[in-house]
């Protein structure tokens, strides 16, 4: 569990044991839900619903077994509060600390949001998928030229990324300082997103590095989402890095 | 991937700059002209990035800008988002910078006999291209004047209507109006922090009823009253045909539902009562989706096409949305291709909004007379020819 957990990922331990007892559909639902519980502890040390959950599962019994043996094992926290009619679950920190020192949890969550958020090259040939309520299907719309320019490869300017290297932080993490102003309680840690933000375009200032829009898909009308949209210092969202953009040779 | 500079290039590059330094009006010449001072003068915006210290003269000119500053937190607040403001123009300083160097260095090489290749793309940006597709498909020539996709020999700024009106102002309130929203011309303003007068706010409700403007807002207002709008549908824009769910909700009840769930503190299955809220599709709100619905999926077939040519041809280029970044050795060509796109719109319209309006569930016999009474607004332009200039 350390290795896997040192390259960022979870797994439910004895998952066999957990499909003997429970069945296939139960066993993979309780290792998705293992996931989103580390996805949520990675992003911001956050919870689940456990009503959500309940729905996963194929009978209450179920649910509240697994979340008992979980529980029972050291990886879960459930607080259930009738009087609120609330109920949430999150991993156990200290088990995961049983694991890896706490230098090397915040080291994991930084580099797997680093990860996350970091622009990369990467391509694709995809050019007929609709992006519809999170998930992806085809709806007729079909997008040759715009997914080809998703393949376009690109390098930002590093002597005026340097230059400006400070004004363009504080732009790029402009709308996380309105949240936190809105927000005082809001958690900051070293794996938050403004840290990571910086991380990133410290990591672009350093040298050339080359990347692409990381494919296309469609909004519902036709108009393009590019993959990168979701990346810091694309250069769709982050004018300041359409300005430093550089055609490569 | 980057191609060889040339004079033509260049005066891509010196339009470029133009547009980075607000430069709207004239003549495209006028405007290569004015880019090409500014790079002898390396003409940049007056940017002061840092936030101050609030000495007296700093706060002199704080209170110029603002006459209700008092105390120093109000100073302080009024200091940091100037500093902001400057920051969020930093871009266009950082774009012209690297331009003029591209340019030293193309007329070094001119010298030297040496080949040089642009490094920095520019970004050609369609002028209010909601307004430019409505006149596509009204042929309205006001409107495919305002937004240059039909050139009169001077570029035109489609937000700038009426000296009493700044262009931030109009962009704030015609593009959402046009869009599809309901709200009042005064809430929009409100939501982006600009300040006005009733008097200004008299003149924009005038040119949302009369004038270009007018038609634009008509031609949406025809298409929310009339669309018949069901959960799934199937419109047909120009060369698509595609599925579109029903993307607004709105609620219609509650109900409660008992879970017995786990605790881990107790170690006790404890009862928590959650309500949940049954949704339904939204048809009416669903109504204002078809505006942008077929201006949009409109915009994305045209640079779709334009993308495809620019891949091709130079094989670098990013899109976005009604922007195109390229090489500015492309940018004459893709003005070109944008235009040919426009054409083919313009001389389709007709079969292009009857499929449209059929596969919406808009019938000729029951719009008929509202369309009639939209149209006798529109001024119809004459042997149109499409023009790239609309990409600023």
């Amino acid at each position: 569990m350390r290795e896997l957990m040192l390259q960022g990922k979870i797994d439910l331990q004895s998952y066999d044991k957990f499909v003997l007892t429970y069945g296939i559909e139960d066993s993979m639902t309780t290792r998705r839900m293992l996931k989103a519980l580390w996805s949520n502890y990675v992003k911001n040390g956050g919870t689940t619903s456990s009503i959500y959950w309940a729905e996963q599962f194929s009978s209450p019994k179920i649910l509240n077994n697994i979340l008992s043996q979980l529980d029972y094992s050291g990886w879960i926290n459930v607080s259930t509060v009738t009087e609120r009619h609330w109920s949430e679950i999150s991993i156990n920190e200290d088990k995961l600390l049983t694991y890896l020192s706490s230098d090397e949890l915040m080291e994991v969550r930084k580099t797997k949001k680093f990860k996350q958020y970091v622009p990369e090259h990467k391509l694709s040939t995809k050019v007929n998928m609709t992006k519809v309520n999170r998930t992806y299907k085809d709806t007729g719309l079909i997008r040759i030229g715009l997914a080809m320019a998703a393949n376009t490869e690109f390098y930002y300017d590093c002597a005026l990324l340097n230059k400006y290297k400070k004004e363009i932080i504080l732009n790029t993490n402009k709308g996380m300082r309105k949240c936190r102003e809105l927000l005082p309680d809001m958690v900051h840690d070293s794996a938050s997103y403004d840290e990571i933000a910086v991380d990133v375009v410290e990591g672009l200032a350093k040298e050339p590095m080359l990347m692409t829009m990381e494919g296309n898909t469609s909004d519902s009308r036709g108009r393009s989402i590019k993959g990168a949209l979701s990346k810091v210092a694309n250069p769709i969202g982050y004018k300041d890095f359409r300005a430093l953009l550089t055609i490569p040779e | 991937m980057r191609i060889i500079a040339t004079d033509k290039g260049q005066k891509a590059i010196y339009l470029a700059i133009a547009e980075l330094l607000g430069h709207k009006g004239g003549t495209p010449k006028d405007k290569v002209k004015y880019g090409k001072k500014c790079h002898t003068n390396r003409k940049l915006h007056n940017l002061i990035l840092e936030e101050r210290v609030l000495t007296s003269s700093v706060k002199e000119e704080l209170l110029k800008a603002n006459p209700l500053l008092t105390t120093d937190e109000t100073y302080a607040i009024a200091e940091r988002d100037r500093a902001e403001n400057a920051r969020g123009e930093l871009h266009e300083n950082i774009w012209l910078e690297r331009l003029y160097d591209e340019l030293d260095q193309y007329a070094i090489s001119k010298i030297t006999g040496k080949i040089f290749a642009w490094s920095v793309p520019i970004e050609l940006d369609a002028s209010a291209s909601m307004l430019s597709y409505i006149g596509l498909l009204l042929g309205e020539k006001r409107l495919l004047e305002m937004t240059n996709s039909s050139f009169t020999g001077t570029l035109n700024d489609p937000w700038k209507v009426n000296d009493k009106l700044p262009r931030k102002m109009t962009k704030s309130v015609i593009m959402k109006k046009v869009y599809g929203s309901s709200r009042s011309e005064a809430e929009l303003l409100k939501d982006d922090n600009i300040d006005f007068t009733v008097e200004q706010l008299a003149l924009l409700r005038e040119e949302l009823q009369t004038g270009a403007y007018g038609v634009a807002n008509d031609f949406k207002e025809f298409i929310i009253r009339n669309v018949k709008p069901t959960e799934n549908m199937t419109p047909c824009v120009y060369e698509d045909t595609f599925e579109v769910k029903c993307n607004r909700y709105r609620n219609v009840g509650e109900y409660v539902v008992p879970y017995d769930i786990f605790d881990s503190q107790s170690k006790l299955i404890k009862r928590i009562k959650h309500v949940h809220t049954s949704k339904v599709a939204d048809l009416e709100q669903f109504r204002k989706y078809w505006v942008t619905g077929l201006v949009h999926s409109l915009d994305s077939q045209v640079l779709n096409y334009v993308m495809e040519k620019v891949m091709e041809k130079y094989g670098w280029g990013i899109d976005i949305h009604d922007a195109i970044l390229v090489s500015p050795e492309a940018a004459e060509d893709v003005r070109n291709w944008y235009a040919e796109e426009l054409q083919v719109i313009y001389d389709n319209r007709k079969a292009i909004l009857t499929n449209f309006f059929n596969s919406i569930g808009i019938r000729s016999s029951e719009a008929m007379n509202e369309w009639d009474k939209l149209m006798s607004k529109v001024v119809p332009v004459e042997n149109f020819k499409a023009s790239g200039w609309t990409l600023k």
